[in-house]
């Protein structure tokens, strides 16, 4: 019988959540400084980006912090950056494709 | 970076950001309910179907392998801490626990020959000679220490059961652990040099044949290898070298080189708060580049500097820091000879110096990362 603690798990579910806004947003920033390198953007546009990714930055660290979830948070990320960085050394590492099979052809 | 921020006249002000906040929070509780209703079915589905039996199966495997190795009931569920003394290069040492059954297939679940004779033997290590080496009541737990011959190397050993030291307890393993490091240095001392095995390293005995016959079969037959590591560690120590370095001063350092750097700082000023966040995006991702092929270079100069006044250099992993204004940049063991000792010592300080960097040197170590 495995017991699933609702209050455990919707801490574990919401930093999930969480830690995926921010590689969201991790990418809307990057994207946002590509734009603006682009010189295609016009001052006052360049000014509304930054204010709405400094708001959504602010946003999320007051969820964070009211949920008591920032730890959590920080450790999901560790964790994906430990899972995404052995898919991309066994994707380029190809001796070690017969350990496991990579969906890659 | 600062987040002190707070604007008025901003594109959103406190109360809309209020607001946003509120409306995120109910999206997502609203998204964490449905997906937990969606998927509920679907997840005690897989986690009766796929989940159980494999977990079931792990369990039995484990339970099988620890039985395997430990016949003692009372230790069946402890697990060994690492060595508190030098753990990680304890960790990292190949030839771990009981030489002979690895390679010889014992099956999981098959208990080990136990009873009257049926005794192991604890390696501390091998040293070149031929007068009998005998240490009464000095070893682990107040062993006997003795020496096993095959042509002119020895095998420093006591006798214990067939399986390995095992306590929950830390201070325990800690007293083992220095016994045994204890013992290496006295080898040391008498022979003049040893090759090192790492800690709860023990011999079985297998089918008809003595853990004496195994570990002399062992030595014949590696004896070519033993032989040259011996000659390679002669006259020689090893000792760790961490060097490490501050993200502020090497942040400033590659800021204060990089014209591009400058000229966006000045951009930031008297700018709205947006476009100073934006701007100081672009300036955090050139610091990153900047500090990223600072250290690369200086990882390499280090390693060619410290390579020179070395026999041999083995690269470990660097560890994470908790703090913040100092971080592991190299980490590696040396291989030194008694002569060269001093000319490692002087390039570690010129690296100090002529970079900036802080080098922290330890030793002199048993060789344990070279054998």
């Amino acid at each position: 019988m495995i017991e699933i603690d609702e209050k455990n798990l919707k801490q574990g579910v919401l930093g999930l959540v969480l830690a995926l806004v921010e590689i969201i947003e991790d990418t809307l920033r990057i994207q946002a400084v590509r734009r603006m390198d682009s010189g295609l953007l016009t001052d006052d546009e360049i000014e509304r980006l930054g204010s709405a990714l400094l708001d959504l930055k602010i946003a999320i660290g007051e969820i964070k912090e009211e949920q008591g979830i920032t730890e959590t948070v920080k450790e999901i990320r560790e964790e994906l950056d430990d899972v995404v960085n052995d898919v991309v050394d066994r994707i380029g590492n190809p001796e070690r494709w017969t350990d496991q099979q990579v969906p890659c052809s | 970076m600062q987040l002190d921020l707070v604007h008025e006249g901003g594109v959103m002000n406190k109360k809309q950001r209020e607001k946003l906040k509120k409306v995120l929070q109910e999206i997502l509780d609203e998204e964490i309910d449905l997906i937990t209703n969606e998927t509920r079915s679907i997840m005690s589905d897989l986690v009766n179907k796929e989940g159980l039996p494999a977990l079931r199966t792990a369990v039995s495997t484990t339970i099988a392998d620890a039985t395997a190795k430990i016949p003692d009931p009372a230790l069946k569920s402890s697990s060994r801490p690492p060595g508190p003394l030098t753990p990680g290069r304890i960790a990292e040492i190949p030839l771990g626990d009981t030489i002979p059954s690895a390679g010889q297939g014992v099956s999981p679940g098959s208990p080990p020959a136990e009873g009257p004779g049926a005794t192991g033997l604890y390696l501390y290590g091998i040293a070149p000679g031929t007068t009998p080496v005998h240490y009464r009541s000095s070893g682990i737990d107040g062993q006997d220490v003795w020496s096993i011959q095959y042509k002119d190397l020895m095998a420093i050993v006591h006798d214990c059961p067939a399986r390995p030291y095992e306590s929950t307890d830390k201070e325990v393993v800690k007293d083992w652990v220095l016994a045994h490091e204890k013992i290496i240095e006295r080898v040391s001392g008498d022979c003049g040099i040893v090759m090192p095995f790492s800690f709860d390293t023990i011999i079985k005995p297998d089918g008809n044949k003595t853990a004496e016959e195994m570990l002399l079969h062992w030595m014949a037959e590696e004896y070519e290898r033993l032989e040259s590591t011996i000659t390679k560690i002669s006259g020689k120590k090893e000792y760790g070298v961490q060097i490490f370095y501050s993200p502020s001063v090497m942040g400033e350092r590659v800021a204060s080189r990089n014209p591009a750097i400058k000229n966006l700082q000045e951009e930031m000023k008297h700018r709205g708060p947006g476009m100073e966040y934006m701007v100081r995006q672009k300036i955090e991702q050139e610091l990153k580049t900047g500090m990223e092929s600072e250290a690369a270079s200086l990882v390499h100069d280090c390693y060619k500097k410290i390579k020179d006044a070395c026999d041999d250099v083995k690269i470990e992993k660097i560890k994470k820091s908790v703090e913040k204004e100092e971080k592991m940049l190299m980490n590696c063991s040396c291989l030194v000879s008694d002569e060269d000792y001093r000319k490692l010592g002087d390039v570690l300080e010129t690296i100090e110096k002529e970079y900036g960097l802080s080098v922290r040197f330890t030793g002199p170590w048993p060789v344990y990362s070279f054998v």
